[in-house]
């Protein structure tokens, strides 16, 4: 049996080599598929220098710029966690019988409902971050990533293999540690991820049949040094110049349909709603549920396959979610999570 | 009337109100409602209880479980390791990939009888 595992808790305020950001309450091993925590080393080269020797000299330390990627499939906790660390806090309210879901269903005592609503992201000049600790056991080495930012995160639905979403960012300091001395724990194999079979989609009225459908959020960060401290890792993250969160992603269709094009061509804005409704229940036969509503979804860009000598033609379009005033996307999210403070 | 009984809970903070595997720890244990051990075929031995309540990396905590929760705590615990069983037996029929294989494997001690 393989050992290892990755702890992630959110932290108060970037980490960095120098200061001790607290760390949130809640604390998590996410049943990961695969963790990366990059060191991004960029060593000081001084081939350029006239020394009158004709072989590369030997490098030093210089820079060191971390990043992270991870990839998972999407369990109800889990996927809760990354969408904070992503799109800020969410609005948390517990299940009493009273309050709804997006599709007027009330939900119970022991469910939790989860609201992201935008425009997304905590308010000041950082996003938040979180502290990584990832552990190779079995090789004895361990590692500890500070100050990680959340910069993109993918959700797709495959036909086979349970949804599943990549996300990856910038960190700002990353150190081999000593054994942590941690056991991992992780929610039972009977809390499943949602699957292909669980979603549904609601989108521009008479569009063609779909084929798949996949979800990005980018939200640009960066990693700098401010020079607050001296260090060969950035010591500062911060929200970058190039736009707001955005949330995105592609709608392959199977058949072409006039109502798609001109839905592109137009720049219509229409009501959408994907909605993942698991097969695991949380209490009173209330399942774990995902809703992402979108206000006003827009396709960006697409086109028709090429006619060809086939029977069936589909269509591929890229969309985005805007706003007309304010509110474009509301992720709504019921699980068993009492908080992700 | 039910009798005093210790158990296991976990300890991890924020963690869901839903069962939990801690590798290498047979049964499942919630962060509400403690697992209960000592007696029984199904649960851990009291000393292996304590040890891992001393084991700070280790997030279950042993705690005495109130007169009035003893029977709700057995009867959780019972009704976990079948559905637990039947979780497994779902994940294996859709196919396990990966890291998932590791989990299967806990998983699979879990819902064996503690020794």
């Amino acid at each position: 049996m393989p050992n290892g595992y990755l702890q992630e808790l959110f932290e108060s305020l970037p980490g960095n080599e120098a200061n001790a950001p607290t760390l949130s309450t809640k604390k998590i091993y996410p049943p990961i598929q695969s963790v990366a925590l990059k060191p991004g080393v960029k060593p000081l080269s001084r081939d350029d220098e006239l020394r009158n020797q004709d072989e590369p000299l030997a490098v030093i330390p210089d820079a060191f710029e971390p990043s992270w990627e991870q990839k998972a499939r999407v369990y109800p906790d889990l996927v809760g966690w990354r969408l904070k660390h992503i799109l800020g806090n969410p609005v948390t309210t517990a299940g009493d019988g009273i309050i709804k879901d997006p599709d007027e269903v009330a939900i119970p005592i022991g469910a939790h409902r989860h609201v992201f609503k935008a425009p997304f992201g905590p308010a000041g000049a950082s996003p938040l971050t979180t502290q990584m600790t990832a552990a190779y056991s079995d090789q004895g080495t361990y590692f500890r990533l500070k100050g990680a930012a959340c910069a993109e995160f993918s959700l797709e639905t495959p036909e086979e293999g349970g949804a599943n979403f990549s996300a990856s960012g910038p960190g700002l300091y990353l150190a081999r540690i000593a054994n942590p001395s941690l056991t991992p724990t992780y929610e039972a194999l009977s809390i499943r991820p949602f699957v292909r079979g669980n979603l549904s989609l609601e989108w521009v009225g008479g569009s063609g049949t779909t084929q798949d459908f996949s979800l990005s959020v980018s939200n640009p960060v960066e990693a700098v040094r401010s020079l607050g401290i001296a260090s060969k890792y950035p010591d500062i993250m911060e929200k970058a110049n190039e736009g707001p969160i955005v949330v995105s992603g592609s709608i392959p269709k199977r058949q072409l349909d006039p109502d798609d094009y001109d839905a592109l061509i137009n720049s219509a804005g229409f009501e959408a709603l994907a909605r993942w409704v698991g097969d695991s229940v949380i209490a009173l036969g209330y399942p774990y549920k995902l809703f992402v509503e979108f206000a006003n979804c827009q396709y960006v860009g697409g086109e028709p396959d090429a006619l060809a000598n086939q029977r069936r033609h589909g269509a591929s379009f890229d969309w985005k979610s805007t706003a007309l005033t304010t509110g474009s996307t509301t992720v709504t999210l019921v699980n068993s999570t009492t908080s992700y403070a | 009337m039910a009798t005093k009984r210790q158990g296991l809970r976990l300890s991890l903070p924020g963690a869901p109100n839903t069962p939990h595997v801690v590798p290498g720890v047979p049964g499942y244990f919630y962060p509400e409602l403690a697992t209960p051990v000592g007696s029984g075929p199904a649960e851990l031995p009291i000393e292996a209880a304590k040890e891992l309540d001393r084991d700070k990396g280790t997030p279950l905590e042993l705690v005495n479980i109130p007169a009035a929760e003893v029977a709700d705590a057995e009867e959780q615990a019972a009704a976990t390791l079948e559905a637990g069983r039947k979780g497994l037996i779902a994940a294996q029929r859709d196919g396990l990939v990966g890291a998932e294989t590791a989990r299967a494997t806990d998983e699979r001690e879990s819902t064996k009888e503690a020794e």
